[in-house]
């Protein structure tokens, strides 16, 4: 068949528009295509979860913020969101750029006149110490190395109390379950342990404390023995209130202490209601080694804190390390979960947590 | 003749042939694009589905209620045995905690036993709710992967007519009902409620 383009240059018109609409159709589609799978992950990406299109993620979309998916939209950044369980892989949310960034004023240090800080260093080396280790709590400054640095707030005092106000001492005599005079019968890992301490009084009111962590150094006898200063209790309070003081242990449930000087029938059950604690100016001393404070609330990770009672977390823990090989049991994982503080983290340690899950809740 | 025919086709008809073989190439290329778009969409959605269930896996553990003697209805004071059923996922759990509700005024508070070997279960009846620990005893190396395995045993005893609610709860203001791995790791199941009438 011959084809006579001049004579047909009508039907080559015809064909070349039909082309060219089918092509214009095509890319029409792709088009569409491409823009309905972006907005269906876009979607998702509201549910909750990722962007697999290379489609900007919008607000309050999931993300990575240690990095891989992060590619949140313009003016949005991926923020850590603690509330997202750790056992997802996108643990960040994307929001807001911040605009600008709040001015926090630093609180001018104060400097410490009477009473010395114990300068501590963070890193403890499990190394066994004697047991007949006298502390002098005050003046001395400990070679052993605490469990961990707590972070301090600001300065322990405050030379001149306001008037009408007055600061009292608090010294505290304490006593952890696992470790007396004869248990374990190696010699403790350290010498200083920080327990955080509250006062609260007969309104349930806190008193306020710059730094409610405090080192408690052990004597001949593994008691445990700590001051603690609280600045500008107003006279008319300290003359007319009764308290309660709570304290917790760094691997402990809280105790709620109502008497100056407690005793319990059986080993860490002692329980009381109201605060029954009379303080009076300069320094007061409380002997609270009557009672035991109970193990087995785990500070889980690095820096993290406890989490006020005794669950599955401190118990998985604590189990698999004591499966652990020994020669993997790491520093962190004695200043963690050994409770005994005799450097082993073995079926002494289960049972005292096994023993304190009769209470296993602070207590407030 | 043929060629004769041909030549002697009118130009319409001639031009109709044309359309007609130009539309279905047209079509053809056509269909082959749109195949092969949607191919390519198809393999793209398919692992959008599997990365949005790798991280929504941990949502599929479960911790279940089932009654065990599977009885619409009990009478007041006749045990009944409520099976705690666990879904890990593979996942070789060495300790859970379990939250509970229940009606305090209408049930006994109940036994817990754990059927797991080398498990022992902790329960502390709380004022608001009853929360049960369990964990695998140290040295105890046997792997224990949940699938619709039976965890625990409660045993609730009724003590007043009515229709009453048993829930596992996720959380309250400072636990989480939760299971934790050999590794560790901490997983939030899916809950359950279950429903009992009392007669």
């Amino acid at each position: 068949m011959k084809i006579n383009f001049r004579k047909n240059k009508n039907f080559f018109t015809i064909i070349f528009v039909i082309v060219a609409i089918i092509l214009i159709l095509v890319t029409y589609y792709a088009v569409k295509q491409q823009q309905i799978i972006k907005s269906r992950a876009a979607i998702d990406v509201n549910n909750g979860t990722c962007n697999t299109t290379g489609a900007c993620l919008p607000e309050k979309a999931l993300c990575d913020p240690n990095g891989g998916q992060t590619n949140c939209c313009s003016g949005l950044i991926c923020i850590l969101n603690e509330e997202i369980p750790t056992t997802l892989s996108l643990r960040g949310i994307c929001s807001p750029e911040p605009t600008n960034t709040p001015v926090i004023e630093s609180p001018t240090p104060q400097t410490p006149t009477n009473t010395p800080v114990p300068t501590l260093t963070p890193t403890r080396t499990p190394t066994p110490i004697g047991p007949t280790y006298t502390p002098t709590p005050t003046s001395q400054t400990p070679t052993l190395t605490p469990t961990r640095t707590p972070t301090p707030t600001t300065a322990v005092n405050t030379p001149t109390p306001i008037p009408g106000t007055t600061n009292i001492d608090l010294e505290l005599k304490l006593s952890f379950q696992g470790i007396t005079a004869d248990s374990p019968p190696e010699a403790l890992t350290t010498d200083v342990q920080y327990v955080k301490v509250s006062i609260v009084d007969d309104k349930g009111s806190y008193i306020p404390i710059n730094n409610q962590s405090i080192p408690v150094y052990v004597d001949e006898n593994r008691l445990w023995i700590g001051q603690i200063t609280i600045n500008n209790i107003p006279l008319t309070e300290l003359n007319q209130e009764k308290f309660y003081i709570l304290i917790k242990g760094p691997r402990h449930i809280q105790k709620k202490i109502c008497d100056a000087q407690p005793t319990e029938g059986e080993s860490g059950y002692y329980s009381c209601q109201f605060g029954n604690i009379a303080f009076t100016q300069g320094l007061n001393t409380f002997d609270f080694s009557g009672i035991r404070l109970l193990a087995g609330d785990l500070p889980i990770e690095e820096g993290a804190s406890q989490d006020g009672n005794i669950n599955s977390k401190d118990l998985a823990m604590l189990k698999n390390l004591i499966d652990k090989d020994d020669s993997l049991i790491t520093s962190d994982d004695l200043i963690n979960a050994d409770l005994d503080l005799n450097g082993k983290i073995e079926a002494h340690d289960w049972s005292l947590m096994i023993e304190s899950l009769e209470v296993k809740y602070d207590e407030k | 003749m043929m060629k004769n025919n041909m030549n002697n086709t009118h130009p319409t008809v001639k031009r109709i042939h044309w359309y007609i073989l130009i539309l279905v190439l047209a079509f053809l290329g056509l269909a082959l694009f749109v195949f092969t778009a949607l191919n390519g969409n198809l393999t793209k959605m398919q692992n959008f589905e599997t990365i949005k269930e790798s991280i929504f896996k941990t949502k599929k553990e479960v911790l279940t209620l089932k009654a065990k003697e599977n009885a619409r209805s009990y009478s007041v004071g006749q045990p009944i045995d409520i099976s705690v059923i666990a879904d890990s996922q593979d996942q070789d759990i060495v300790a859970f905690d379990m939250l509970m509700t229940y009606d305090k005024e209408s049930f006994d508070e109940p036994i817990v036993k754990t059927p797991l070997s080398g498990f022992s279960a902790f329960p502390f009846n709380k004022d608001t709710h009853l929360s049960v620990t369990a964990v695998q005893a140290p040295g105890f190396k046997e792997r224990s992967i949940f699938k619709n395995t039976e965890i625990l045993t409660l045993t609730f005893t009724p003590k007043k007519i009515g229709k009453y609610e048993v829930t596992i709860i996720p959380k309250t203001l400072d636990e989480t009902t939760k299971l934790v791995t050999i590794e560790n790791k901490v997983i939030f199941p899916k809950t359950s409620v279950i429903t009992l009438e009392v007669y």
